[in-house]
C-alpha cells in the first residue's frame, strides 16, 4: 500500500454506507529556485489531500481535506454529505465508475523519489554555475506524486510516479535565453547542459531590433510549440468544449484542418511523457488521436461528457481533479508527431525568411471557436534571413489561429522534447507536451514589447 | 504588476516577468495623465485582496501607487521595502501554508474623477466602448498588452450604437494610461475580482480586486493587423 492508497481506503471506510469515491493525491517534492544566481524561495512540501465525492439520490457533494486522521476524515465526509444533500440532483450524473482493467504505465524512478533537499540544490547549483557568466533564474525541482482512486463500486487503484525539471533563463543587461527539460528519471535531466543552452541563446539577443507587424513565417522552438498547443486544448480538445461548441473541433470532426505533416495525439502511455494508467475517476488512460495526418479525428472524454454526448461515445480516461471540473476533461500528456528535419537551423532553411521563437509569454484565449491565441515571445527572438537565423527581435506580440499556424507546416523535427507544462499551481500532478520543433508558414506579429533581458 | 517591487528587483524573470520600471523611477517617472490616481488598498470592504495584515504580518494599509499620474509607491515586501528605503512592505501573500509568501496585488483601484458614463461617452465622436474584458495577455515587462472584450459597443456622435462582439484592444502601458483624459465620479465607481491571479514557482493563485470608475482614453488601438 501507498501513502494515497491507505489515504484512499481510510476515508471510503470513513463514508461506509455511502456510495462515494475518495480520490487521494500525495506529494513529496522539491523546488530549489534560484534568482541573479543565488538561492531564492526554495519549498519542499510533503502533503496528501483527499478528495471525497458522495452521491446521494442522484444529488453529488465534494469535500476535500488534508487532515487525514480519523477526526479530520469523519469531518470530511461529513463536508461531503451536507455538499450532496444541498445540491440539486445532476441528471446527466454517469454515477460513479466500475473496475477496469488498467494498461502498463510505468513512470517511476526510485533514485529520482530518492532525491533529498541537499540532492535537488545541487542540481540547482549545477545549472548556475553553467550560466556562462549570466545571472540564472529558474529551478531544479523532483518529486514523486501519487494518485489514488477507490469507490463504494469496487474501484481500487493507485500509482507513484516520478518527475524532474530543471528551468533557466539566464540573463545579462539587455540580453536573456530560456532552455527547460523535463523527465520522470532525474538522470535523463542535465541542469548544466539547460544552463549552457539557455546561455548560449541569451548571448545572441543583444541589441534586438523592432519588427513590423505581419504575417511571417516562423520556426517554433519546442518550448513555444508546446505552450501554444497547451491553450489552444483547454478550449479545443476536449470534450466539453465540443459539446459546448466553443471547441475550434466543432463541426470539423473528419474535416482537414492542418497540414497532412501534422499529427497530435494525447497518450499517456508513451513511456516518453510522464505516464499514467488512470484518470481522476480511475478510467483507464487511452491515447486518443486528436488530429491525424491533418484531419480532425477526436477529443479527449471522461465519463460525465460521454454520457452527455449520448451513445457512440465512452470515457478516454481524461477525467480531471475536482478542483478542474468546469474544465471538462482535457489532454494531460499531448504529444505533436516527429518530422524529418535534422534541427531547428534545418527548419529556418525550410522558412528561408521568417521569426525564430524559442518561448511564449501570458498566452490568452482571444476567440475559442476560431483558435485564436494571443500571446508574447520572449528570452530568444530572431529575424531568419536567408535560411539562416539572423539578427535579435525585441519581445513580440503574436495573435494567431492556432489552425492557420498548423495549415501550412513546412517542416518539423525528427527530435521530440518533453516540455514541462504543469507550472506546479496547486496539488503536485505533473504533466508534459512530447513535441518536436515546427516550421510553419504563417505567424501573425501584432506587436512590438520588451526587449530581452530584465 | 509592475509595481511588484520583487518584479522590478528580478527576482520573478523565469516566469511571471519583470518590470519595466526601476527604483529610481519613483518620484519621477511619468506612468499616464494628471486624471491618473491608483491606489493600492487592502482594507477596501469587501474586496478580494482585503485582510487584517499580510504574510509577513504588516497592518493591512492604504496607499498610492501613481498621484496625478506620477509614481508614487511600489507594492512591497519588508525586504524589497528596504532596499529603497520606502515604508515597511504590506503586499506578501502566498496562497496556502505550501508556497512562500510573494509580493502581490491587493485590491488597486483607480480613483474616481467628475461626472457619469453618459457625459463621457457624450464627448465621443467615433469611438468604441468597451465594456467587459474576457481575455487578457500582457508582456514580461508589463508593457505590451492586449485584452479582449466580451461585449463592447459603437460609440458614434456621443451615442452609443451597434453592439460589437469580441473587440480587443492593445497598447503600450505608459501610452495607455498617457491617453486617459476623464475619468468617471464616484457614483460609478465599481469594485470587480479575479480568483486566478498566477505568479511564482511553484505557481500561486492570488484573489485580488480592482475597483474603477469607466475611464476614457484618446487614440487606442482598436483590433490587430496582421
Amino acid at each position: 500500500m501507498s501513502v494515497a492508497a491507505d489515504a484512499a481506503a481510510a476515508a471510503l471506510a470513513a463514508a461506509d454506507g455511502e456510495e462515494a469515491e475518495a480520490v487521494v493525491l500525495a506529494e513529496r517534492s522539491g523546488l530549489a529556485r534560484f534568482a541573479a544566481s543565488e538561492v531564492h524561495q526554495p519549498t519542499l512540501i510533503e502533503n496528501v489531500v483527499v478528495t471525497l465525492r458522495v452521491v446521494r439520490d442522484g444529488k453529488v457533494g465534494v469535500a476535500v481535506t488534508n487532515k487525514v486522521d480519523d477526526d479530520g476524515l469523519a469531518s470530511l465526509v461529513q463536508r461531503a454529505r451536507a455538499a450532496a444533500d444541498s445540491a440539486v440532483a445532476e441528471p446527466t450524473f454517469p454515477g460513479l465508475a466500475e473496475p477496469a482493467e488498467l494498461p502498463d504505465a510505468d513512470g517511476y524512478n526510485e533514485a529520482t523519489a530518492a532525491q533529498s533537499p541537499e540532492d535537488q540544490a545541487r542540481q540547482a547549483a549545477a545549472a548556475i554555475d553553467a550560466a556562462e557568466g549570466l545571472d540564472a533564474y529558474g529551478f531544479y525541482t523532483s518529486g514523486i506524486t501519487e494518485l489514488a482512486v477507490r469507490s463504494s463500486t469496487g474501484v481500487d487503484t493507485q500509482q507513484a510516479v516520478t518527475d524532474a525539471t530543471a528551468l533557466v533563463l539566464a540573463a545579462g543587461d539587455g540580453i536573456s535565453g530560456y532552455a527547460e527539460q523535463c523527465a520522470w528519471r532525474a538522470a535523463d535531466v542535465d541542469p548544466a547542459s539547460v544552463a549552457r543552452e539557455a546561455a548560449a541563446k541569451a548571448h545572441r539577443t543583444r541589441d534586438a531590433r523592432e519588427l513590423e507587424p505581419g504575417a511571417y513565417r516562423a520556426v517554433l522552438e519546442p518550448y513555444a510549440i508546446a505552450e501554444l498547443l497547451g491553450y489552444f486544448a483547454y478550449d479545443s480538445f476536449g470534450a466539453l468544449g465540443l459539446l459546448e461548441q466553443r471547441s475550434y473541433l466543432a463541426g470539423r470532426l473528419g474535416e482537414r484542418i492542418a497540414d497532412e505533416k501534422v499529427t497530435i495525439v494525447d497518450d499517456a502511455l508513451d513511456p516518453r511523457n510522464l505516464p499514467k494508467r488512470f484518470d481522476f475517476e480511475g478510467s483507464p488512460k487511452q491515447r486518443v488521436g486528436l488530429i491525424e495526418d491533418g484531419i480532425a479525428r477526436d477529443v479527449v472524454w471522461d465519463r460525465t461528457t460521454a454520457a452527455q454526448a449520448g451513445s457512440g461515445h465512452a470515457t478516454t480516461g481524461h477525467a480531471p481533479p475536482a478542483m478542474m471540473r468546469d474544465y471538462g476533461p482535457l489532454p494531460f500528456a499531448l504529444s505533436l508527431a516527429p518530422g524529418e528535419a535534422d534541427s531547428a537551423e534545418e527548419l529556418a532553411e525550410l522558412v528561408g525568411d521568417g521569426i525564430y521563437v524559442t518561448r511564449l509569454h501570458y498566452l490568452n484565449i482571444v476567440h475559442p471557436r476560431e483558435g485564436v491565441i494571443t500571446g508574447m515571445t520572449r528570452d530568444g527572438t530572431f529575424r531568419i534571413r536567408d535560411g539562416k537565423v539572423a539578427e535579435p527581435l525585441v519581445n513580440l506580440r503574436f495573435t494567431v489561429s492556432v489552425p492557420q499556424v498548423l495549415e501550412d507546416v513546412p517542416g518539423l523535427t525528427s527530435k521530440t522534447q518533453l516540455v514541462n507544462a504543469s507550472d506546479f499551481y496547486g496539488e503536485r500532478y505533473p504533466y508534459g507536451a512530447l513535441v518536436p520543433a515546427i516550421a510553419t508558414a504563417r505567424f501573425n506579429i501584432t506587436g512590438s514589447g520588451s526587449k530581452p533581458g530584465l | 504588476h509592475p509595481t511588484e517591487l520583487d518584479r522590478v528587483y528580478g527576482t520573478e524573470a523565469s516566469y511571471a516577468g519583470t518590470s519595466f520600471l526601476r527604483p529610481g523611477d519613483l518620484d519621477s517617472l511619468r506612468y499616464g495623465s494628471e486624471l491618473m490616481n491608483i491606489t493600492a488598498d487592502a482594507t477596501t470592504a469587501g474586496g478580494l485582496g482585503t485582510f487584517a495584515f499580510d504574510d509577513e504580518g504588516v497592518p493591512a494599509a492604504r496607499a498610492a501607487i501613481v498621484e496625478a499620474g506620477v509614481l508614487r509607491g511600489f507594492l512591497t515586501s519588508r525586504e524589497t521595502a528596504a532596499r529603497i528605503g520606502a515604508g515597511g512592505g504590506g503586499s506578501m501573500r502566498a496562497d496556502g501554508w505550501s508556497r512562500m509568501p510573494l509580493v502581490r496585488m491587493t485590491n488597486l483601484h483607480l480613483e474616481p474623477g467628475e461626472g457619469t458614463l453618459e457625459e463621457l461617452i457624450s464627448e465621443v465622436d467615433d469611438g468604441v466602448y468597451l465594456e467587459s474584458n474576457k481575455s487578457w495577455s500582457i508582456d514580461d515587462k508589463r508593457l505590451n498588452f492586449q485584452f479582449g472584450t466580451q461585449i463592447a459597443w459603437e460609440i458614434k456622435n456621443g451615442r452609443l450604437g451597434r453592439m460589437l462582439r469580441d473587440a480587443t484592444y492593445t497598447g503600450i502601458t505608459p501610452v495607455f494610461w498617457g491617453s486617459l483624459d476623464a475619468v468617471g465620479g464616484p457614483d460609478s465607481w465599481e469594485m470587480v475580482g479575479l480568483t486566478n491571479c498566477g505568479k511564482g514557482q511553484p505557481g500561486q493563485g492570488a484573489h485580488v480586486s480592482h475597483g474603477a470608475p469607466p475611464a476614457r482614453f484618446r487614440n487606442v488601438q482598436i483590433g490587430v493587423k496582421a
